[in-house]
Parts: structure tokens; C-alpha cells; sequence
């Protein structure tokens, strides 16, 4: 069976800084700052803390800052002062009285909104000389 | 090529030497003695295990793929992250063995003995387990697409958040069987025995539930939409929150099903008063005949707003357990939920400007979309499906508030902590 090259900081592991890998990432440790690779696992004993810019995401362990995944498969905890952004995030049901995830202050973006609100269109202000605004410079002209 | 012979695995094994990353590809080790043995990520691709005796051997992400183990001894074994895709493991011994994440896609596991055994996030996609015994095993996250369970005894397994699509488990023993949030989609159930499972939240949709016994079963929040529930037996059986009708309990045989949130017996309805119960919930609340009120507390507290229905500006209070489904469109309400009680948006129901209170669940199949601040206040827990849409900000209770989501679902939320 061919190994998968995985980069790992372990348990009791403390990494700042930038940390881009072409191959996946597993944090049981902690990690604070930069962090971009295809895919991130984070254990129940990890931490990220920081920008964090993978293709997908599984995390059991603790995440705070931006967080941005094509998909993210959740638990554990997220802290205050979070943004995550995903085009799709799982989070399962819990059968007992604990929550999956805990979620601080945080913002949630996920998927694409199929109905977007509609904003009211602004009134126009009548302009002062009154008649009709002139053509934009790059309008056909009739 | 391997890189031993077969007498020398068998004399550095008894030596206690290690074998790990050995190459063992091919090798004949049939009635082998290799107990103990540390084969860790060795490639046994092919080798001929048969009556082998592998005993506690470390096996961890060890290449097995193709092998043959026909009533090999791998009681205790570590197969962690093992591959073991299309190996022969027919009447193996593989009770307390673990095989967690293991690839054992396509293998034949025919009268095995898994009792005990771990398999959790294992690959069994297309494996044969039929007439295998599974107590107590550890099946959680497992992916059981297409298996054959036939006449297997699965009792006291763990099968929780398993994928069990399109599995066959036809005359299979599945008492007190752990089934929650388990997908067993057109799966073939037809004279199992599930008494006394907890399939909570599990998806039966399309699946065969022909003479099935679900008697004791937890079911509540299951979905049984298109199952076929030819001979099904319930008795004492939770449903509260699935979507069990009348039409499927037709050709069922229900002695007796509890509507109660809590499973205690208060929502309690005898099989002779199910098609009265259901008439009346499905007329809603108001029309429901007093008898079957009576007998059913649960039907009591259920609401339902058809496509259509639209409220606005209304301030609505729903008691603790009470069940309220909206398919139509509830704009800029202000809705108070009782301790427990469920709000059900469906897939075409549409809340708007509305502001909803109070430690209950609120389930989103369709949308919700608030600028109030907080929008969702004291949620107990917020669910939302696969085709659900939430706009809104959420203030969580002291003890926060049970989030989850299905992929596929749109989220804008601004979470706030008590």
C-alpha cells in the first residue's frame, strides 16, 4: 500500500509562522499564523490560530481567525473573533447533550446563497436642469 | 519478488524479530504459527495466509490486499489502516481484533468471527459478510455500501453514522444495534430483527423493511420515506419527529408506537388508534377526533402551515414538545418556542424578518432570512439540511446552542455567545 506524505505537528509541537505544504497537514499540536496546503486535519489535542487557506478541512481540535476550505467537516471547538468560509461545512448531529461543535463570536459564510436579498433600488435625484441623463460614454448609440 | 522464504518468516517470527516493511508478497504461510509477529506495513499482497495463526500479530497498515486468510487466527490482531481489499478472510478469527480505518473493500468475511472487533471508519464497500457473527463490534463511520449481511448477528453492534446504502441485511440479527444518523438507504432489512435499536435520525428511505421487527426500537427523527414496511412489526416502538404515515402503516403490524419527545410513554398510541391519529394530524390539531387526542398527547401539540398558508406580523407561542412544520411562508413573526418543541421549516417553507425565541430546535430544510439581532435567540439546537438556508444571527444560550449542518446547505450567520 503507497505511504501518503502528510505533514504533522504533533502533540506537545508549537509552530509561528508560515507554514505551506504541498502535501496534507495534520495538527495535533499548535499552530499560529499562515497555514496553506491541500488538505488540514486537525485533532481533538490541536490547535490552529491564524489564516488558514486549504481544500478541505477536518477538524476535531480548536480554530480561531480566518478560515477559508472548499469543505470543512466540523467538531471540537471554534473561539471568538472567527471567520469561516466554505462551499460546503458538515457538522454532525450529536445523539447526548454535548454539542458537536462549540461556537464562539463567529461568522459563519457557506455555499451560495440561491436568493440573494434584493436590495431597493435607489431613487434617482432629479437632476437640476431637469430632461434626461446622457448616454454613458460606452452606450450604443441608437 | 519476496525478499524471504517462508521458513524464514516462520524461524525470525519465533525468534521475536521483527518483519516490519518486509517484502512478502505471494508467500505461502498456510497453518503458519506467526503469533505476536510485527509484520507493521509489511506488503503481504497475495500471500497465502490459510489456517494461519496470527494471534495479536501487529498488522498495522500492513498490505493484505488480494491474500488469502480463509480461517486464519487473528484474534487480538492490530490491523489499523491494514489493506485488505479482495483478501479472503472466509471463517477467519478475527474477534477483538482492530481493524479501525481499515480497506477491506470487497473482501469476503463469509462466517468470520468479528465479536468484539473495532472497525471504525473502515471500508467494507461490496464486502460479503453473510452469516458472519458481529457482537458488539464497533462499525461507527463505517462504509457498508452494497455489503451483504445476510442472516449475520450484529447484535449490540455499533453501527452509529454508518453508511449502510443499498447493504443487504435480509433474516440479519440487529437487537440493541446503536443506528444513529446511520444512511440505510435502500437497504434490504427484510426479516431482521431490530428490536431494541436506537436508530435516531437514521435515514430508511427506499429501504426494505418487509416482516422487520422494530419492536423496543428508538426511531424518533428517522426517516422512512418509500420503505417498504410490508409485515413490519412495532411495538412500544419511538417515532416522535420521523416522518412515519399512515400510508406506511398500512400492511405494517403495529401493536403499539410512542409520539412522545421523550420516549416515555406519553405519546402513546395502541395500533388499532394509528389510523385515527394520523387523520387527525394530518387535518391538524384543531380537527383531530377527541378519541385519538386522547390516546395520542403528541398529536395534541402539532402544527402544520401548508404551502400557501402565509402569517404575518403575528407573534406565535408554541408549547414544550410541540411539533410546528411550516411549508408555507411565516414573514416578520416573532415565534417563542417552548422548551423542546421543534420548528420543522420544509423544503419549500420560507421564514422572512422573523425572530425566533426560546430554548427549542429549529430544523431548516428551506430558509430563514433575518436582519433582526439576534434572529435566532436561545436555540437549543439549529439543524439545517441539505437543501436549507439560514441568513441570520444567532445568540446561543448559556450552554450553548447544537449546531448542525448537511452539506449542500447555505449559511450567512453571525454566532453570538451568551
Amino acid at each position: 500500500m503507497a505511504d501518503t506524505k502528510v505533514t504533522t505537528v504533533e502533540e506537545g509541537s508549537e509552530l509561528n509562522g508560515t507554514l505551506k505544504s504541498s502535501c496534507g497537514v495534520v495538527v495535533s499540536g499548535k499552530v499560529s499564523g499562515e497555514l496553506h496546503a491541500p488538505s488540514l486535519s486537525v485533532s481533538a489535542s490541536g490547535a490552529v490560530h491564524g489564516t488558514v487557506k486549504v481544500s478541505q478541512l477536518q477538524s476535531r481540535g480548536e480554530l480561531s481567525g480566518r478560515i477559508d476550505a472548499d469543505t470543512i467537516e466540523l467538531s471540537g471547538r471554534v473561539s471568538d473573533q472567527t471567520t469561516i468560509t466554505a462551499r460546503s461545512l458538515e457538522v454532525k448531529v450529536n445523539g447526548d447533550d454535548t454539542p458537536q461543535v462549540t461556537f464562539g463570536n463567529c461568522t459563519i459564510e457557506v455555499g451560495i446563497d440561491p436568493n440573494p436579498p434584493v436590495e431597493a433600488p435607489k431613487e434617482a435625484k432629479p437632476k437640476k436642469g431637469g430632461g434626461q441623463a446622457p448616454p454613458a460614454p460606452d452606450a450604443p448609440q441608437e | 519478488m519476496a525478499e524471504f522464504t517462508s521458513e524464514e518468516v516462520i524461524e525470525l517470527v519465533a525468534r521475536g524479530e521483527g518483519l516490519e516493511r518486509a517484502d512478502l508478497r505471494e508467500l505461502s504461510l498456510a497453518n503458519a504459527v506467526l503469533e505476536n509477529a510485527n509484520l507493521r506495513r509489511a506488503d503481504l499482497e497475495g500471500a497465502n495466509l490459510e489456517e494461519a495463526n496470527l494471534r495479536k500479530a501487529n498488522l498495522a497498515s500492513v498490505s493484505l490486499r488480494d491474500a488469502f486468510l480463509a480461517r486464519a487466527d487473528l484474534e487480538g490482531a492490530n490491523l489499523r489502516g491494514a489493506d485488505l481489499e479482495s483478501a479472503n478472510l472466509e471463517g477467519a478469527n478475527l474477534s477483538g481484533a482492530d481493524l479501525s480505518r481499515a480497506n477491506l473493500e470487497g473482501a469476503n468475511l463469509e462466517g468470520a468471527n468479528l465479536n468484539g472487533a473495532r472497525l471504525p471508519s473502515a471500508q467494507l464497500i461490496d464486502a460479503k459478510l453473510g452469516g458472519a457473527s458481529l457482537e458488539k463490534t464497533n462499525l461507527a463511520n463505517a462504509d457498508l455500501r452494497n455489503a451483504y449481511l445476510g442472516g449475520a448477528d450484529l447484535t449490540g453492534a455499533d453501527l452509529q453514522n454508518a453508511v449502510l446504502e443499498d447493504a443487504n441485511f435480509e433474516e440479519s440479527l440487529l437487537n440493541n444495534v446503536i443506528l444513529r444518523d446511520a444512511v440505510l438507504r435502500n437497504a434490504v432489512l427484510s426479516g431482521a430483527d431490530l428490536s431494541g435499536s436506537k436508530l435516531e435520525r437514521a435515514v430508511l428511505e427506499g429501504a426494505d423493511l418487509s416482516n422487520v421487527n422494530l419492536a423496543d426500537a428508538d426511531c424518533r427523527n428517522a426517516t422512512f420515506r418509500g420503505a417498504k414496511t410490508t409485515g413490519l412489526k412495532m411495538s412500544n416502538t419511538l417515532l416522535f419527529g420521523s416522518d412515519f404515515n399512515a400510508e406506511l402503516a398500512e400492511g405494517a403490524r403495529v401493536d403499539s408506537v410512542d409520539f412522545s419527545s421523550a420516549g416515555d410513554g406519553s405519546g402513546r398510541v395502541e395500533g388499532a388508534d394509528l389510523a385515527g391519529y394520523f387523520s387527525g394530524k394530518a387535518a391538524g390539531p384543531v380537527a383531530a377526533a377527541p378519541a385519538a387526542a386522547a390516546a395520542a398527547p403528541a398529536a395534541t401539540n402539532r402544527r402544520y402551515f401548508g404551502h400557501g398558508d402565509v402569517l404575518r406580523d403575528a407573534s406565535l407561542e408554541f408549547d414544550a414538545d410541540s411539533i410546528v412544520e411550516v411549508d408555507g411562508r411565516f414573514l416578520k413573526c416573532n415565534i417563542t418556542l417552548g422548551p423542546g418543541a421543534q420548528l420543522i421549516i420544509g423544503k419549500d417553507g420560507l421564514l422572512d424578518g422573523c425572530q425566533v425565541n426560546g430554548s427549542g430546535i429549529l430544523v431548516v430544510h428551506g430558509r430563514f432570512t433575518s436582519d433582526a439581532a439576534p434572529g435566532i435567540n436561545g436555540a437549543k439546537r439549529v439543524i439545517v439540511g441539505s437543501t436549507g438556508g439560514v441568513r441570520a444571527t444567532v445568540k446561543q444560550p448559556t450552554e450553548h446552542t447544537h449546531f448542525a449542518f448537511e452539506p449542500g446547505c447555505f449559511l450567512r450567520l453571525k454566532v453570538e455567545t451568551a
